[in-house]
């Protein structure tokens, strides 16, 4: 009798805090949509709220004979939508990979810029900068292909140099550090050769940028998270077994190897599909999953996707904030992001008392 | 006390002349240049001893010895400048320092490849006896000689971050000759260089504001100072057809301009003199759209380009070597192309009015600011200057001044219609 009603109970609680984390989750998706709203408004062109609604009910519902100018509809579907909608996307999508990388390597440091990706995108980029066509056209797209290429080369021989002495997280990160430094030394190299006009493009570019991000490269992106993330979900139990210990996950039927193999090509490819046309946004996999997991806990069937709405949250302030702060000087949201960031990681470290690794 | 009396005299009898001097475009920045004109003469010498009879305040370039006393021998080291025979000469470079240089000067080593251009100019090329990374990048292309020839065999001594000061003290060269305001600085490389008694100057030959000035006293360095004047007036002869013609726009005439860096939406801004583009534009009679800016380079936002409105874009490009390798358009083209393709820019009256210009860094970079002016002001004012081609300007630099062959491919689309 006793042991039933502790059972009741224990289900009642659990509930409860399911049912908290579910609120939680509307609640961040509301907040999103609120984010969106504001950073779809603000900007340096006057554009009221009306116009914007105008601009934008015209071309979604044309039926309703709403009418706006062409001013205020290419600002808003050329210039302030797809820096928004680009900023949702990869603030989720990095946020899921470094949330996953966390969960799968059972280490709080660990985002996909640990095992070396950025250093080796950036190596693409310069290579591309340097000695490609020239930095339109046919350049621009040599330099986005050249640092998804290098971002994924990089990730392959963590895995493939992992691989001969057993996948293991310290291995993976052993080797990511390693090729991290290679890279970037590489990179310093060609930075060190480099002219005047490239070594700034090179600058620019690591610095990252939401600006020029145009419907075929949101398209792009959406269509590669949207394609890892349900598998990415579909290992949430896995992840959650594996928090719990190598040896617990393993006993618990996990085959620990192949969740991390491919959890982790997953948040790569999302991770290089990403930054390959924003250029470097690091901080965002680091602190998005954190700061998701001071307030609702490590569950990853919550944490995945509270994580993605978080991380869009963050990345879409700070870019708002780098556009609107010092107009018309826009300061890259790379810049940006640990400003706004590292002050909220700090106060939820300072103020939150749950301890979620050990 | 008589003979003080005839001084004076005499003096008094030159200050009309002296006085009249003081009105030049620049200031050569050389100790001896007492009344602060732009070259030493006999007029120096007259104030100088005008200073001396305390008729004049004291300058800061009368100290010809450059020993903070002003006397006779100032007066000689000012005669002696005058006939070339001077055994040290104290130049003002453009970090604003003093430097006391052994003279003649006939080993030079150059850690950036502007001051290589503008000594081939002076025709002593053949004094530089070491080179930075960068001036040895344009010696050749693809097997054959490009910008400096004559330097392919000369050693190079490191890049201009981070020179190779074993080397250049083996080299022994009088002076080094280096970026003004570039880390390392002039004076962090002077001292390292000092115990080896080699003399380090900053000149940067591409601040518009100051390139005359710069000249002069590369001119006063070499002993080439006449030659120094020819080149400094050839400029002036290209750049006084435009300011003629810009002094009387009226202000509703002047065109807005934005001008883009290699990288999409990144321009410079105008509040400080940054990297002399700005000044290019005005120079050119454009009114520069970020004159209200201070950073040398920034990222600009799209709408606010929109809601600023320029007239006329110049889009800047480095391809070709600066366009000296280009044989046709299509690089340029396609360059263009992409700012013209960009939905947003439709809302541009510069792109309306097809008023879009690429510019080759060959002239707007570098030792080469001084031609953007006269190529942008033929893109902007094309009825006003219908006599001018510009390209007649570049050849004669590169033929004349610079004993290249004239090639290559520089803006586009041109000429403006």
């Amino acid at each position: 009798m006793t042991t039933n009603s502790e059972a009741t109970e224990i289900a009642e609680a659990y509930s409860k805090f399911t049912f908290k984390k579910v609120l939680f989750i509307i609640t961040s998706l509301v907040g999103l949509g609120a984010m969106v709203l504001l950073a779809t408004s603000m900007g340096a062109s006057d554009l009221s709220v009306y116009d914007v609604f105008n601009a934008i009910i015209a071309r979604t519902l044309p039926f309703l004979g709403i009418e706006s100018n062409l001013h205020d509809e290419i600002i808003i579907w050329n210039l302030r939508f797809p820096r928004v909608v680009m900023g949702v996307v990869a603030g989720a999508g990095l946020a899921v990979s470094g949330a996953v990388m966390q969960g799968v390597m059972r280490n709080p440091l660990v985002s996909p810029f640990t095992i070396g990706i950025s250093s080796a995108a950036a190596f693409g980029a310069s290579i591309a900068i340097m000695f490609g066509i020239g930095f339109v056209g046919s350049g621009t797209y040599l330099i986005i292909i050249n640092a998804f290429v290098f971002a994924l080369l990089c990730a392959f021989l963590v895995y493939g140099i992992a691989k001969i002495r057993g996948v293991t997280p310290e291995t993976l990160i052993l080797a990511g550090i390693a090729l991290m430094y290679l890279f970037g030394a590489l990179t310093a190299t060609l930075q060190f050769i480099a002219t005047e006009q490239q070594l700034m493009a090179v600058i620019h570019w690591t610095f990252g940028t939401l600006t020029g991000s145009t419907w075929n490269e949101i398209l792009i992106v959406t269509v590669l998270f949207l394609s890892c993330f349900p598998f990415l979900m579909l290992y949430a139990w896995d992840l959650n077994a594996m928090a719990s210990g190598e040896e617990v996950a393993k006993s618990l039927g996990v085959n620990t190897s192949r969740v991390r193999t491919v959890s982790l090509t997953l948040a790569t490819l999302i991770t290089a599909g990403i930054i390959c046309f924003t250029g470097i946004i690091g901080f965002v996999c680091l602190v998005a999953p954190h700061i998701t997991r001071f307030v609702i806990g490590g569950d990853h069937r919550f944490l995945i996707p509270c994580s993605c709405i978080f991380g869009a949250i963050l990345l879409l302030a700070a870019d708002t904030a780098g556009r609107i702060m010092f107009s018309p000087v826009i300061i890259p949201v790379g810049i940006v992001i640990s400003y706004i960031g590292v002050p909220l990681f700090l106060y939820l470290l300072m103020k939150i008392r749950r301890v979620y690794w050990v | 006390m008589r003979m003080n009396t005839i001084l004076a005299g005499i003096a008094m009898g030159l200050l009309l002349l002296a006085s009249s001097a003081a009105a030049s475009d620049y200031t050569l920045g050389v100790f001896g240049n007492a009344n602060e004109d732009d070259t030493i003469n006999m007029q120096d010498v007259t104030y100088t001893e005008l200073i001396i009879l305390e008729y004049r305040d004291r300058t800061e370039l009368a100290d010809g010895k450059y020993d903070d006393k002003i006397n006779m021998q100032d007066v000689t080291q000012i005669e002696l400048i005058i006939l070339g025979r001077e055994k040290e000469l104290t130049v003002l470079d453009s970090a604003d320092r003093a430097v006391t240089i052994p003279k003649p000067v006939e080993r030079i080593v150059v850690l950036w490849k502007n001051a290589p251009e503008e000594i081939r100019a002076m025709g002593v090329i053949d004094r530089i006896i070491g080179i930075d990374t960068d001036t040895a990048g344009e010696t050749g292309y693809m097997g054959g000689p490009l910008f400096f020839p004559e330097l392919m065999d000369v050693p190079v001594v490191g890049s201009c971050d981070d020179p190779n000061y074993e080397m250049i003290i083996d080299l022994d060269p009088d002076v080094v000759i280096m970026l003004a305001s570039y880390p390392p600085l002039p004076d962090e490389v002077q001292e390292i260089l000092a115990p080896a008694s080699i003399k380090v100057v900053g000149l940067d030959f591409y601040r518009v504001d100051v390139f005359y000035e710069e000249l002069a006293t590369l001119g006063y360095i070499l002993d080439t100072e006449e030659r120094a004047e020819e080149y400094i007036n050839f400029f002036q002869s290209w750049t006084d057809r435009i300011d003629y013609v810009v002094e009387d726009l009226e202000p509703e005439e002047k065109k807005t301009v934005y001008f883009e860096q290699v990288a999409k939406y990144h321009s410079y801004g105008g509040a400080y003199y940054g990297c002399g583009v700005p000044g290019a534009v005005r120079a050119a009679g454009g009114i520069y759209i970020y004159d209200d800016v201070s950073e040398y380079g920034f990222e600009v936002d799209p709408e606010d380009l929109i809601d600023r409105n320029p007239d006329v874009i110049f889009k800047l490009a480095n391809v070709g070597n600066g366009g000296y390798t280009l044989t046709d358009t299509s690089e340029l083209k396609e360059v263009r192309d992409e700012i013209i393709n960009r939905p947003e820019m439709s809302l541009i009256t510069a792109v309306k009015n097809d008023d879009v210009y690429v510019i080759n860094m060959g002239i707007s970079g570098g030792a080469r600011k001084l031609f953007a002016p006269v190529f942008m002001a033929k893109c902007l004012y094309p009825k006003k200057f219908e006599d001018l081609e510009p390209h007649d300007y570049l050849k004669e630099y590169l033929e004349e001044w610079q004993n290249l062959p004239y090639q290559g491919v520089y803006v586009h689309s041109y000429p403006p219609e």
